[in-house]
């Protein structure tokens, strides 16, 4: 049995831009457990960079579960997290976990 | 009886042992990790295998761990332990001759000591750990302390033992793939492995809930379909005196061993700050700030609920959780939490608690996000469902629990599910 099967069903990319303050990190697709790497190669080599800030511009993600709140939140340990544009799917799980209380989100 | 494949150092174990030949003496049909022991040829080594039942020709995976220098390998002076003299035998003997590794040049441990039991495979480890000098006054402060090394620490040791015994076997395995006749064996192997994994968890979830006084409780624990790791997510039910009891449901960010062990170590820290009587609010609070300090990118929503039984009320405290669900005759409503940041975050706010009247016929369902999550939906689709099925399913506790773990939690679902329900007897 051949071990591919996460990343066929990684249905995640990621784009990084760069702005003065921080780089923008615009995800498109689904994030969830089987789709986190995707994310977290694309996050390592920005924050060994130590930017002030990091956006995560969420208004091409369909969906997001958990573990991918988890990896947002993990970034909020190592610089100023701002979440961009979430879909409606994606502000309720920050609202059901009440991280919409400590990230801001614009709008 | 002939070795397949050998990878890495020559095996302690002969293949023509009478150690080794008993390894396939059981008769058990159930995927089995048994330890052989404690093995001393030069070094010190643990010897464990994994057994492939009802294959022909049946087969094992066997592996040695080496164990540290002379069994001796002390605690830092820096750590938050290094008060501590800690022995960690095999067995649930505490007899040298099953020692696998020890802070101390003195055994057994003299003075006060704790002990604890860890079921690993068809074994268990046991550590008994002691205070190098008095612990005085502040014995009390530094228990939830040594609760947490004991459990956290402990699971650890069976998690690092597994993931080597894993790891040998995909080594193991790559070899055979080359081997056509033992090619098929391979899909039947990763079905083993994730009996292993949930095997694992199921020692690190209660054993057998508590018996409590006007409350029936049931839970249940459901593997995601990629079960091939560890989940993170928990139950617990700690009965702190005749009119308290703290329920908790909680689920610890990402998966594998680590994720696994953060979560036993946060079970053992509840329950010892709720052996002290903290309050629900306090225990979340303390445990929040431990895990910042503690496991860095690590979080974990947590939802406890003190149950009064003789106001007949719940006392809620919210980190990041899911709404309990609180059916009764008239339907089915999630309750309204002070809801706060998952636990092990930023800097976290400080929790409070919701009192809710817990009516006569009610029944309170609490449940981590696999039951409810699915790809590309909303959440609210979800938990409607949930709600849906819960309200649909009348009868007993236990048909309850059936019902939502067939009708939400068994559909091809990926992630963990661990589901909590409780109700008064009369």
């Amino acid at each position: 049995m051949d071990r591919v099967e996460s990343e066929d069903r990684a249905p995640l990319a990621v784009e990084v831009q760069h702005e003065p303050n921080g780089p923008v990190l615009r995800l498109t697709g689904e994030l969830d457990l089987s789709s986190i790497g995707v994310l977290q190669e694309a996050l390592d080599p920005l924050l060994e960079g130590k930017p002030p800030r990091l956006v995560f511009d969420l208004g091409a993600l369909r969906f997001m579960d958990s573990s991918g709140l988890a990896e947002v939140l993990r970034t909020a340990t190592a610089t100023s997290v701002e979440l961009r544009n979430p879909s409606k799917i994606v502000r309720r799980v920050i609202e059901l976990t009440g991280v919409s209380g400590i990230l801001p989100i614009q709008p | 009886m002939r070795p397949l494949a050998v990878e890495g150092v020559a095996p302690d174990l002969a293949s023509g042992s009478v150690r080794a030949t008993n390894l396939f003496s059981g008769t058990s049909t159930e995927p089995l990790l048994r330890v052989i022991g404690l093995l001393h040829r030069g070094d010190f080594r643990l010897g464990y295998a994994y057994f492939a039942p009802g294959s022909k020709p049946s087969y094992a995976v066997y592996a040695e761990s080496a164990l540290p220098e002379d069994r001796r390998s002390p605690i830092s002076s820096t750590s938050a332990f290094s008060g501590l003299n800690y022995a960690l035998y095999l067995a649930r003997s505490a007899r040298s001759v099953d020692l696998l590794a020890t802070s101390s040049q003195r055994l057994p441990l003299a003075g006060r000591t704790s002990s604890t039991v860890v079921p690993f495979g068809d074994n268990a480890f046991d550590l008994v750990m002691s205070p190098k000098a008095p612990l005085g006054g502040d014995l009390a402060a530094r228990l939830p302390w040594i609760l947490a090394v004991t459990g956290g620490g402990l699971s650890l040791v069976g998690g690092i033992f597994t993931e080597r015994l894993i790891r040998r076997r995909r080594d193991a395995e790559q070899l055979a793939l080359r081997l056509d006749q033992v090619a098929k064996e391979n899909e039947r192997l990763y079905a083993e492995q994730r009996d292993l994994a949930e095997g694992l968890q199921h020692a690190l979830l209660p054993e057998v809930l508590p018996e409590v006084d006007q409350l029936e409780i049931g839970a249940r624990y459901v593997p995601g379909v990629e079960g091939l790791e560890i989940g993170g997510d928990w139950y617990d039910v700690i009965a702190i005196d005749d009119q308290h009891t703290l329920l908790v449901v909680g689920d610890v960010s990402g998966r594998g061993l680590r994720a696994a062990t953060v979560m036993a170590s946060l079970r053992y820290t509840i329950r010892a700050y709720a052996a002290q009587h903290d309050s629900p609010e306090v225990i979340i609070t303390k445990l929040s700030s431990l895990m910042k300090l503690e496991e860095g990118d690590r979080f974990a929503t947590v939802l406890g609920i003190l149950i009064d039984t003789e106001n007949r009320e719940l006392v809620i405290v919210n980190a990041g959780h899911l709404p309990p669900l609180l059916l009764d005759d008239s339907g089915g409503n999630f309750l309204t939490t002070a809801l706060g940041v998952p636990a092990g975050i930023l800097s976290p706010g400080p929790y409070s608690a919701v009192t809710v009247a817990m009516p006569a016929q009610g029944t309170l369902v609490a449940y981590t996000d696999g039951l409810v999550e699915r790809r590309g939906e909303n959440l609210d689709v979800g938990l409607n469902r949930l709600h849906d099925v819960a309200v649909e399913a009348d009868g007993s506790l236990d048909g309850l629990l059936t019902a939502l773990v067939s009708g939400l939690a068994d559909d091809g679902n990926n992630d963990d599910t661990a589901i909590l329900a409780v109700r008064w007897t009369e």
